[in-house]
Order: C-alpha cells, then structure tokens, then sequence
C-alpha cells in the first residue's frame, strides 16, 4: 500500500474511532478520550504496517463496545451512589415546614365543630381559615424549596411535588378568583397528591442501604400511614365513606394528616441536622 | 476521615489490572507503552484495547494504585499530550500482594500434577 493511501486510512480510521469515543460516558470522555485517540493511534499505524488491519478493527470494535458498556454501568452506579447521599442541605426548610405544618394541624382543631371538645371554633374562626391556608402555603413552599435544594438526591422531587400539592391547598384558600362555596373533591385530589408524594418519598428512602434500623420502621409507617391517608381522601373526595365536610369527624381527621406530616418533617430535618442516614 | 485500604483488601486484582501494575513496576510509562508491555509479558495473549485499558487506569487512579506523573522521561523526544503513569506505594504492595497468591496458588497447582511443569 502506497504510504499517501496508508496515512489516509490510518487518518480516517482515527476519525471514525474519535466519533465512536461520543458513546463513552461524557466524564470519561473528557478525561481520556485524548490518550486514547493517541493510543488507537499509534496501534492502528502498527497494525497498518503488520497488515493486521481487520484483526485490528475487530479487536478495536469489540473493545469500544465492552468498555463503553462496563463505563455507562460504572457512571450509573456512581450516580445512584451520589444520589443515595443523605440530604445534607435545608434542615432548616424541612423544619420549618414542619412547624408550620403542626400550626396547619392546631388550626383544624381550633375549627371543630361547637359540639367538639374543644371549641375554640369562637375565637379562630373569622379568619383561622385564611390564616390556616397562609401557613399552607408557607408549609408548600419550604417543601418544594427543601426538595429543589436536594434536587440532586434521589427522590427529592417528591418533596417538591409534596410541598407544590400542599402550597397549592394554600392558593385555593386564600385566592379570590377561586369560587365558594367549595366542594372536597378538588381539595382531596390535592391531599391525594400530597399524601401519595409523601408515602413514595418515605418508601424510596428506606431503601437506602445506609439507613438505621429505626428509620427503617419509621419511614415505613410513615409511608403506610400517608398511603391510608391518600385512599381516605380519595375515598371521602369521591362520596364512597360519608365523612360530613366541614365537620367535627372532618377537622379531625384532617388535623391528624397535618400532624403526621409535621411528625415527618421534623423528624427528617432532625436526621439531616445530625447529618445521619435518612437518604433521600 | 478516609482510611486507607489494605493491598490485601483489593485481591484479586483481575488480570489487566495486575499486568498494568507489572507494567508499572519500577517505570513510569504512558498508555500506548503499558499497552505494549502487557503485550510483552503476556506474550500478546492479553491485548488491551484503549477502552479497556483507560476504564483499568480510570479505577486504578480512583483505587489510589497508581499516580499520574509530572515528570517525563526525556521531553525532547516526547509527545507533551502525553500523560505518563506510576506505580503509588500502595500499588506495588498490591502487585506484590497479588503475585504472592499467584505464586501461592501456582504452587498448590504444581502440588496437584495439574499442569506440564508440575514436579513429577
């Protein structure tokens, strides 16, 4: 083979091989393609002049394949690992929304019905609505900032979807372009969202492997209970149990969502506050 | 705190892994020369493509087995893109590691008749 015809091949081959190097993970690319394209170089030239260029090419071609298999694996694995990492930010987010999620809670109670047992209904009422879907919305949005903040970590998208569904029942509150008197459905397809978000995000954190024992247990109840709570709303949204809206049994059994996820909210700023291993 | 893991802690090294590091031993070479060596040592049955050899070098950099270099051996003469590598302590007691249980293992395959140039 004249040398002109040869440093043509040797020069399209290496092309050819630079465009396959596109398949390998973006930060493998970045770090070696170089060194390789030198390498493929100087093995392509040595098997040009051995006359060795289809056990060459095949060698070469069952390489590319089994490397840029075996790095795409390596970078999944790396990336479920990074987000498997503990939420290490906004601790002060997720208690906030906690907090606020217990005044949600208290407010509920302040709204039972005269035949309740408590009946501070008297005091609260006039605006504790209003009130109530302010906190709503502030609970929403420290939710949806904590979940954007980690938005790296596994999962943490459903505590923004948790926050956005919650924030949202704040909006309806409180908003004036929403027509009144208003019906349960619309509400319980909010807190359907909201207790489903919640229950997925507890269950897909007790898969991590770093987690304790006793996170294990309670994000597991929790993520039952909030799957309870999601059928019971969709249950009372859509007319099959009679639950009387607006209620004693309504103000109470909603009160208990808020104060389970204001149990789960400040449990988990705790764990991140400790830096310990609720994952996310 | 990171700790530092024992060489008998990452046996067995797999085979590219392990001639890479023989490769290494004693010299500090860049890609295509390792790749050469491995040719050599093995008698061209393993030969490393540039895939797998820079996916060994990616986890053994990571592994802290072997080092990049900033030194070359005579610049003049060389490509200045070219990285060169090095063998870390760590790595040459894993090699050393490595070709002990080699070794320990060839001898009980001697013991056993297994192959021609076990002991009669």
């Amino acid at each position: 083979m004249p040398d002109s015809s040869r440093s043509r091949l040797i020069d399209c081959l290496c092309r050819a091989y630079a465009a396959m190097l596109c398949v390998y993970p973006r930060a493998f690319r970045i770090r070696f393609g170089r060194e390789m394209q030198q390498v493929f170089r100087e093995r392509c030239r040595s098997a040009v002049t051995d006359n060795e260029l289809l056990l060459f090419v095949a060698r070469m071609l069952w390489d590319w394949l089994g490397a840029s298999i075996r790095e795409w694996l390596a970078a999944l694995g790396r990336r479920e690992l990074h987000a498997m990492q503990p939420i290490v930010a906004g601790w002060w987010l997720l208690a906030l929304c906690g907090i606020a999620d217990a005044m949600c809670a208290a407010m509920h109670l302040f709204m039972l019905d005269y035949t309740g047992s408590l009946s501070l209904r008297r005091f609260a009422f006039t605006t504790t609505v209003w009130d109530m879907c302010m906190v709503a919305l502030v609970a929403g949005a420290c939710a949806i900032a904590a979940g954007a903040w980690n938005f790296r970590r596994r999962n943490a998208w459903l505590l923004s979807l948790h926050g956005l569904a919650l924030g949202a029942f704040g909006v309806v509150g409180i908003s004036p372009l929403v027509k009144r008197p208003l019906g349960f459905r619309p509400i319980s397809l909010l807190f359907l969202l909201m207790a489903t978000s919640a229950s997925a995000f507890a269950w897909g954190s007790v898969r991590a492997p770093q987690s304790r024992v006793s996170d294990r247990w309670f994000l597991s109840l929790f993520g039952a209970a909030s799957l309870g709570f999601a059928v019971s709303f969709i249950a009372v949204g859509f007319g099959w149990i009679r639950l009387r809206p607006w209620y004693f049994d309504y103000w109470i059994w909603m009160s208990s969502y808020f104060a389970l996820c204001s149990a789960f909210m400040l449990y988990l700023a705790l764990r991140v506050r400790n830096r310990r291993s609720v994952e996310c | 705190m990171t700790r530092t893991p024992t060489p008998e802690a990452l046996l067995p090294l797999t085979a590219p892994v392990f001639h890479i590091l023989l490769a290494l031993a004693g010299e500090e070479r860049h890609g295509y020369g390792i790749m050469q060596d491995v040719a050599r040592q093995t008698e061209g049955a393993l030969q490393l493509g540039p895939g797998t050899l820079y996916g060994c070098l990616k986890r053994m950099l990571a592994a802290g087995l072997i080092e990049e270099s900033d030194e070359r051996p005579d610049p003049a003469l060389d490509d200045e893109r070219r990285r060169y590598y090095r063998l870390t302590p760590l790595g040459e007691r894993a090699a050393r590691a490595e070709a002990q249980r080699l070794a320990t293992a060839l001898a009980a395959a001697k013991s056993k008749r297994i192959f021609a140039g076990g002991r009669a």
